[in-house]
């Protein structure tokens, strides 16, 4: 076949995109041939398509930055690596070698820590769902346990009561930060005088002690300030309630919510202009910390970073299946991958990268799914010149979120790997086949 | 066959339709077939200057040009 054949492409002049996108419209500048120096052919044609990688050099250097940009600001700081984010063992063994604890909101996600060497101590359980079962062995096990309800101080308290020696809780906050939406589902509402409410029934117990106070005010806070204000509240309570107890709390924990350099829909700015940098957030919450980094000791500073540290480390590769004209003028895509495995995708737009130069016109398209779903959309309107079949596109960043909430709906899940820090290539997770999901039925 | 068969078309893949005012911008395959339509060619007659304009074998130029002239058919609608 002639190499400067292009299949036929005809475009109305006028689309909104190109008005959008002005002379950048005329070619496609988003090219990666390789991830962390490894081909994307290469992985590939080892790996195969759809293809989620991972670089161990990006999770570990976020992490670093991030860690020392707070260690600026306060002595005694723990990060608690935030499973929910992403549990892959391979993942969480190296934010675990880093110095991170492990966050844990559910019974399968203490048990995959416990199961990953992680002790009890070194464990928060943080969540509405504590099933006394696995509350008790928590507890037993001095992890650091943060009621969401009034039912679980209660199962605290019976638990301690049963052991015969006090044992230490504390409980997650929702406060009004001036961020919306407000997350006041979790935890204990500060306004209304629930969380003291929390906090008496627990000075009040014989069998509990008060830890300290939890405090995830949401997710992807573009404004650090918040957290300023959010500790600011906590920083009254905490006075009035060690006032209380009459001693010092152990620990103030901040929860995550910091932003990944992700696309929100919606937002117009890039995030390299929308994104506040990682010390912003520092400075914010360590100025106002600054009466408890004074203390000796002072109490811990906790962190659940997740989607901050683990994003821009994933990458979904994926393959034109086939293409065709709509109506309305798009040229529409079917990719190998969708919404079944970019969970996502709802609410932010990934960068969307080639991985060689495709000469052509572009034309506005809409990027679908392998789905038999009308919902499965990955981008519904960006300009792209004609691609051909099995064109490799790199998708990212789609580090957080996606492997643990990516369904196993219609196609199996694909494989998982991870580039290392010497570029050798590991599977996390290899392709589910029939017999994975056979063995779980009758 | 819609009024984009009448297009005014520039060498550099620009096309004009005088009818309804619209502009279009199309590849080198596309201007070809359309120039080939306009000299009133058929499908199969399309199919085989492709190929061997560019190359390509016939098979796949003949679904080129089925689904281009499709194309066609669905923006003369639109406009």
């Amino acid at each position: 076949m002639s190499n400067d054949y292009t299949k036929p492409s005809i475009v109305k002049v006028g689309n909104p995109l190109y008005a959008k996108h002005g002379s950048s419209a005329q070619s496609y500048h988003f090219v990666r041939d390789a991830i962390e120096g490894v081909k994307i052919s290469d992985l590939v044609a080892q790996y195969g398509s759809p293809l989620f990688v991972f670089s161990e050099r990006s999770l570990r250097l976020k992490y670093q930055q991030a860690f020392k940009a707070m260690q600026r600001y306060y002595p005694n700081l723990v990060f608690g690596w935030s499973y929910k984010t992403n549990y892959l063992n391979g993942i969480c063994q190296v934010f675990h070698q880093e110095g991170a604890i492990a966050e844990v909101v559910s019974q399968f996600e203490y048990e995959k820590a416990r199961s990953l060497g992680i002790p009890g101590n070194q464990i928060i359980f943080n969540g509405p769902h504590k099933p006394e079962g696995i509350l008790r062995r928590a507890l037993l096990e001095g992890a650091q346990v943060h009621a969401d309800h009034f039912y679980e101080i209660e199962d605290a308290e019976k638990i301690a009561k049963e052991n015969g020696s006090p044992i230490t809780i504390g409980i997650r906050i929702n406060l009004d930060s001036g961020i919306y939406p407000l997350w006041s589902r979790f935890g204990f509402n500060l306004e209304s005088g629930q969380a003291w409410a929390a906090i008496r029934r627990i000075a009040e117990s014989p069998h509990l002690r008060f830890g300290g106070v939890h405090c995830h005010i949401g997710t992807f806070i573009m404004d650090p300030t918040a957290y300023s204000r959010a500790i600011q509240k906590l920083s009254k309570l905490i006075r009035e309630a060690e006032s209380l107890v009459g001693y010092n709390i152990e620990y103030i924990d901040l929860g995550g919510g910091f932003p990944s350099m992700s696309q929100l829909k919606g937002v117009y700015q890039p995030p390299e202009v929308a994104i506040s940098s990682v010390e912003d957030y520092a400075e914010s919450i360590g100025k106002e910390l600054q009466w408890l980094a004074s203390r000796k000791p002072a109490p811990k500073l906790c962190f659940e970073l997740g989607r901050h540290l683990v994003d821009e480390a994933g990458y979904l590769i994926t393959q034109v299946v086939a293409d065709k004209a709509l109506p309305d003028g798009r040229r529409a895509y079917v990719l190998d991958a969708g919404v079944n495995l970019l969970y996502t995708s709802t609410w932010y737009k990934y960068k969307i990268e080639l991985d060689r130069d495709v000469p052509g016109m572009m034309e506005p398209s809409i990027l679908n799914g392998p789905l038999c779903m009308n919902i499965d959309v990955v981008d519904e309107a960006i300009l792209l010149p004609r691609l051909p079949r099995f064109q490799n596109l790199i998708l990212s960043p789609v580090g957080a979120y996606n492997v643990t909430q990516s369904m196993q709906f219609i196609e199996y899940r694909p494989n998982i790997v991870m580039i290392g820090e010497n570029k050798s290539i590991s599977l996390l997770r290899r392709k589910e086949g029939l017999e994975d999901l056979n063995r779980l039925e009758g | 066959m819609p009024n984009l068969r009448f297009l005014n078309m520039s060498a550099n893949g620009m096309a004009f339709d005088p009818e309804t005012g619209e502009s279009y911008q199309m590849n080198g395959s596309a201007q070809f077939i359309l120039q080939s339509l306009q000299k009133g060619l058929d499908s199969q007659e399309i199919a085989s200057a492709l190929s061997l304009k560019f190359n390509i074998p016939f098979e796949k130029a003949h679904t080129d040009v089925l689904e281009f002239q499709v194309q066609l058919e669905m923006m003369a609608k639109a406009a």
